[in-house]
Parts: C-alpha cells; sequence; structure tokens
C-alpha cells in the first residue's frame, strides 16, 4: 500500500520482492541427493488479486436491459471500462476489492473494505458521473464525486491505522 | 386520497435482493444496490412488513432471491436525512403487507449503504 499511496501511477509500480519457497517438480539431471527445494524472487505478488472482480465485471458487460427484472439499463462500455481500469490500477498497488455489483441506474459499484479498521469505500460508476462513498464506523459517512487523482488519499483514508 | 399510515418504529422490514444471488456480496450480506431506489420507485423504495406476511411470501422464489430484513426503528433514526415508512399495500391486493421508504433520493449513495450494513440476511 505505501506505493499507492505516494505514487499510483500504473506504470510504475514497485513490487516488494519476497522471497519464497518452492519445490521443484520438473525433471532434474541432478543426482537425487540434491536437494529439490530451491528459492527464486517472487515478483508476482499481486496478479490474481481482484482476478474475481474482473471477471464479474466481465459478467456485468453482458447484462441486458431489464437484467433485473424491473427495468434496469444495461451495463454500458464506458461505465465496464471504468470499472475495469480502475481494478487493474488497484490490484498493480496490492489493494483488493471486496466485492462488485450493478445497480438499476445502469451503475457498478466497487466496494473496498479494511477489515481492521472498520472502514468501507464504495467506487460507484454510473453512466454519467463517478461518486466515492466513505463509510467509517465512528465518523459521519460522507459522499464526494470521484476524482482519480484523489485515489491516493483515499487509500489512505481507508487503510488508516491509529 | 386519504393519508398514508406511517408505520410503527417497532416494525421490521423485508426487501428482496436481486434476481441472481451472485450480485450479492460473497459473505451473503446485501450490497448497497440491494437499498437503491431504481428509475422506477418514484423516490420510494418498497419493503414489506415483517409482522403481515412470512419470509416465503416476502421472497417468493428463495432459488433466486435473498431476503434481508432491517430494523424500521433503524431507518428512521438513520443519518440526518429524514426518512419515514408508510404502510402501502398493493392495490389489486396482491401484496398487503407492502409498504415504502420515503425521503431518499437518487443522487444520494450513503443511505443505499446504511441500509445494507444494517440488514441481516432471513434464511428462507
Amino acid at each position: 500500500m505505501p506505493a499507492l499511496i505516494s505514487n499510483y501511477l500504473a506504470s510504475s509500480p514497485e513490487p516488494y520482492p519476497r522471497t519464497e519457497l518452492i519445490h521443484y517438480w520438473g525433471i532434474s539431471q541432478s543426482p537425487l541427493s540434491v536437494s529439490s527445494t530451491t528459492v527464486r524472487w517472487r515478483s508476482d505478488n499481486y496478479d490474481n488479486l481482484n482476478q474475481r472482480i474482473t471477471k464479474l465485471l466481465n459478467e456485468y458487460a453482458r447484462l441486458k436491459e431489464n437484467w433485473d427484472n424491473e427495468g434496469a439499463p444495461a451495463i454500458s462500455v464506458d461505465v465496464i471500462r471504468k470499472a475495469q481500469n480502475l481494478t487493474t490500477l488497484l490490484e498493480k498497488h496490492g489493494q483488493p476489492i471486496f466485492h462488485t455489483a450493478p445497480g438499476p441506474w445502469g451503475e457498478v459499484m466497487l466496494d473496498l473494505r479494511n477489515a481492521a479498521n472498520g472502514r468501507s469505500l464504495e467506487i460507484i460508476f454510473y453512466p454519467d458521473r463517478s461518486v466515492a462513498v466513505y463509510l467509517p464506523t465512528d465518523e459521519t459517512p460522507k459522499q464526494d464525486n470521484f476524482d482519480i487523482t484523489q485515489l491516493p488519499v483515499m487509500m489512505k483514508w481507508l487503510n488508516y491505522t491509529k | 386520497m386519504t393519508a398514508r399510515k406511517v408505520v410503527n418504529a417497532d416494525e421490521w422490514l423485508y426487501r428482496r435482493s436481486w434476481p441472481d444471488k451472485k450480485y450479492m456480496n460473497p459473505d451473503g450480506t446485501a450490497t448497497s444496490r440491494v437499498f437503491k431506489l431504481r428509475p422506477k420507485d418514484n423516490g420510494e423504495l418498497s419493503v414489506d412488513i415483517k409482522s403481515l406476511t412470512t419470509p416465503d411470501k416476502a421472497v417468493g422464489d428463495s432459488s433466486r432471491f435473498y431476503l434481508f430484513e432491517l430494523s424500521n426503528r433503524y431507518v428512521l433514526q438513520i443519518t440526518d436525512t429524514k426518512l419515514v415508512t408508510y404502510y402501502d399495500p398493493l392495490p389489486d391486493g396482491s401484496n398487503n403487507a407492502h409498504a415504502v421508504i420515503v425521503g431518499m433520493v437518487p443522487e444520494d449513495d450513503i443511505i443505499p449503504a446504511l441500509l445494507a450494513k444494517a440488514s441481516k440476511r432471513v434464511f428462507v
């Protein structure tokens, strides 16, 4: 998260290299007495972090008019693209998305949560606007227009630790 | 036109989810979208009064929908926005437990989120 707070640019995430023990199951030319355990750098820590969200967004892109049996419009390509772009950006910086849901105005909601401090943040892309809803546990909730340049501030708020 | 009757704060309310369970939170709780006004709602969020119905009736098809319950007292006390729940039985007689929460606006996304967080799933 520090990378996202200080610099949210998608082009320059600095993954935090971790060492990880893995078991190598490939055919080896080495004698069997040689250990099959090796150490490698793992630089893809965040890959697939929000894979479930991406999959759901792809499903929402295929929803037809009246998908809720109550007259909801289909979700526009533009709305899906905005949600996908933010999902990708957050994944690159290690920020998980709890869930995503379509809504009755053709919107898509991304729900980000921090179990440690109880805060949650909903970012909602409507066909004609985008909003951010701050839901703390001990303060008054707040709604703002979503501004991508404020994303580091939003993530700092969400991941605040005392 | 007769004045509508206000639903007592002690009542509990049922709200049904979308017709696809995968749109719910992965832990089975309601998303804020469940409590979002629809364009056709004319500013009145449909609910059922728990004491006038059963979970089976309120959910309709439990294979497709989840059912959530919510305290009307919480609805009346939520944030600074003044919400009121009115008894609103459907004129065709198909749902005598029907009520509406009035006072929400489509532009607001705080109240739907708060209602979702305050709701509890009813297992049917």
